[in-house]
């Protein structure tokens, strides 16, 4: 509860986060992109969001597998000896490194965020900035439906297999078991879109008008500043590939 | 708040019944109303339907008129006009916003725009007077069906609504928090509230309603005072059931007026002279 990011302004895990894929996007080496992804994950593991790190991790892997295969082994160009033998492209090993690296830092990035996000502090935030509540809640809402489509699935795999579905195994098993556990899921996440409409109703989430930040957060000028050069990093970044 | 209805029907998407079948009504302020019958009666689609949200949100249609103190509750945001509404499954009304049970209080009375202190203090009423102060830290997606129950209730009261509309309020909660709730039921209509019940259980309702609807095939089968309308035959007759005493007496052989409490059973059996082994 105590780690960097619990303690910061929400908005300010969000602008650093929205930097980092700006950023992201505009390097243009794998040098550059390479180093950001390490930078990032400093980053993240400073805000405590190890988990979105191990995740963010996950998540590329297959992908830069299949890059180094197509890219790296595969790949057109001259050829750079390997470190274990045999050769690889040195265009395509450039291309996979600033791709995957890109990709990296997005996924991180977001992940970690995902991570660390407070629903509560940033409403709170956003209602004291006077921010349309409807866009910060649609925001709160998005973040909240992969938890909890996480949730259901979870629910749903141990009700499958109290009814014999073999949900767990092999590679072939979980292929077999997908559909027990796709077209349920999938339903469930239609009905979830009425009762959701029914809890907004209900708990007057969709009343017009003003609200009250009851518990807001404090915004310290630690905070500021870290926004601003967050921006001000993007902006020169964005600047030098204009002008390079 | 008065709830009136006139020759009001409600019919859910595909189906071809009304689930609610020309129903006139008032409701008015200071009473408790419990609504009841068998499974399918039309209970809580009549709630929804005075909360505004059926059709609205249920889909389907409506003809016939719904007015909360003369105002067509389908032009209305429920909450905002003093409307608490507690569906069958409280678990869905969990707002999804909050990491906290003290925070997830404190979604109503933010989202009214009501002064900081007033939430703060209307959030710590509320926890208070359903007795759940000590779940103030806790998640609110990590707590039992009972204490979610409390919760919800707590979080509606923080709003100072003027009108409750309660769908099966009692059906996870342990004795001694049915005992809280049936006092702060009857508080809200002692205060000028008026409340809205429906509840199979005729042991819990009886010491708190002031009168009885009994539903039947979408209709309003049944209006009048509970503890007259438990002790005769009708409502076995539409499928609705009575207090334990008064089906213990009808097991019994005891004809309709039946004791409907267990106070009345005992004189009962004492005047007649049965004796225990």
């Amino acid at each position: 509860m105590n780690s960097l990011a619990r303690q910061a302004h929400p908005f300010t895990a969000g602008t650093v986060t929205l930097a980092l894929v700006a950023l992201a996007l505009v390097f243009p080496t794998a040098a550059e992109t390479v180093v950001l992804y390490g930078v990032t994950i400093v980053i993240a593991l400073l805000a405590g969001a190890g988990a979105g790190v191990r995740r963010g991790l996950v998540a590329v892997l297959p992908i830069w597998i299949l890059l180094f295969i197509l890219k790296c082994v595969l790949g057109d160009g001259p050829r750079m000896a390997a470190p274990w033998g045999g050769t690889l492209s040195q265009p395509g090993v450039e291309w996979a490194l600033s791709q995957g690296s890109r990709l990296a830092v997005i996924a991180t990035a977001s992940l970690a965020f995902a991570s660390i996000f407070d629903p509560h502090r940033f409403l709170q935030a956003a209602i004291a900035r006077r921010w349309p509540f409807g866009a910060a809640f649609l925001l709160v809402a998005t973040l909240d439906a992969a938890d909890r489509l996480g949730e259901q699935a979870h629910q749903l795999r141990e009700a499958q297999r109290t009814r014999g579905v073999r949900v767990t195994g092999s590679m072939a098993t979980r292929v077999r078991a997908f559909p027990a556990l796709m077209f349920p899921l999938l339903l469930a996440s239609l009905t979830e879109a009425d009762d959701r409409a029914l809890a907004l109703e209900t708990r007057g989430l969709m009343i017009q008008g003003p609200r009250t930040a009851v518990d807001p957060p404090t915004d310290r000028v630690i905070d500021r500043v870290v926004r601003w050069l967050a921006l001000t990093c993007v902006i020169c970044v964005v600047i030098w590939r204009v002008r390079s | 708040m008065r709830f009136a209805t006139r020759g009001l029907h409600v019919r859910y998407p595909v189906q071809e019944q009304w689930a609610v079948h020309d129903v006139s009504v008032e409701m008015v302020p200071g009473q408790v109303t419990w609504l009841t019958g068998a499974l399918g009666s039309g209970t809580s689609t009549l709630l929804l339907a005075l909360a505004g949200l059926a059709p609205r949100l249920t889909g389907g249609s409506r003809t016939g008129t719904v007015t909360a103190d003369d105002v067509d509750v389908a032009t209305i945001s429920p909450l905002s006009h003093g409307i608490a509404y507690l569906g069958p499954s409280p678990a869905l009304q969990i707002s999804g916003i909050s990491k906290s049970v003290h925070d997830e209080i404190a979604v109503g009375p933010m989202n009214l725009g009501m002064p900081r202190e007033a939430c703060l203090q209307a959030t710590q009423g509320a926890l208070h007077r359903l007795g759940v102060e000590h779940l103030a830290d806790r998640a609110p997606n990590a707590l039992s069906g009972g204490e979610t129950q409390r919760v919800l209730i707590a979080a509606l009261l923080a709003t100072a609504p003027i009108a409750w509309l309660l769908d099966e309020p009692f059906s996870a909660l342990d004795r001694a928090s049915t005992v809280r709730v049936q006092r702060l039921l009857r508080e809200l209509a002692d205060d000028g509230g008026a409340v809205v019940v429906a509840c199979d259980d005729a042991n819990i309702m009886l010491d708190v309603a002031d009168r009885l609807l009994v539903m039947h095939r979408g209709r309003i089968a049944l209006d009048g005072n509970p503890r007259e309308l438990l002790a005769g035959d009708a409502m076995h007759a539409l499928g609705a059931g009575s207090t334990d005493a008064a089906e213990l007496a009808r097991d019994a052989g005891v004809t309709a007026p039946r004791p409907v409490d267990r106070a009345a059973l005992l004189e009962l059996v004492a005047s007649r002279g049965v004796r225990g082994h």
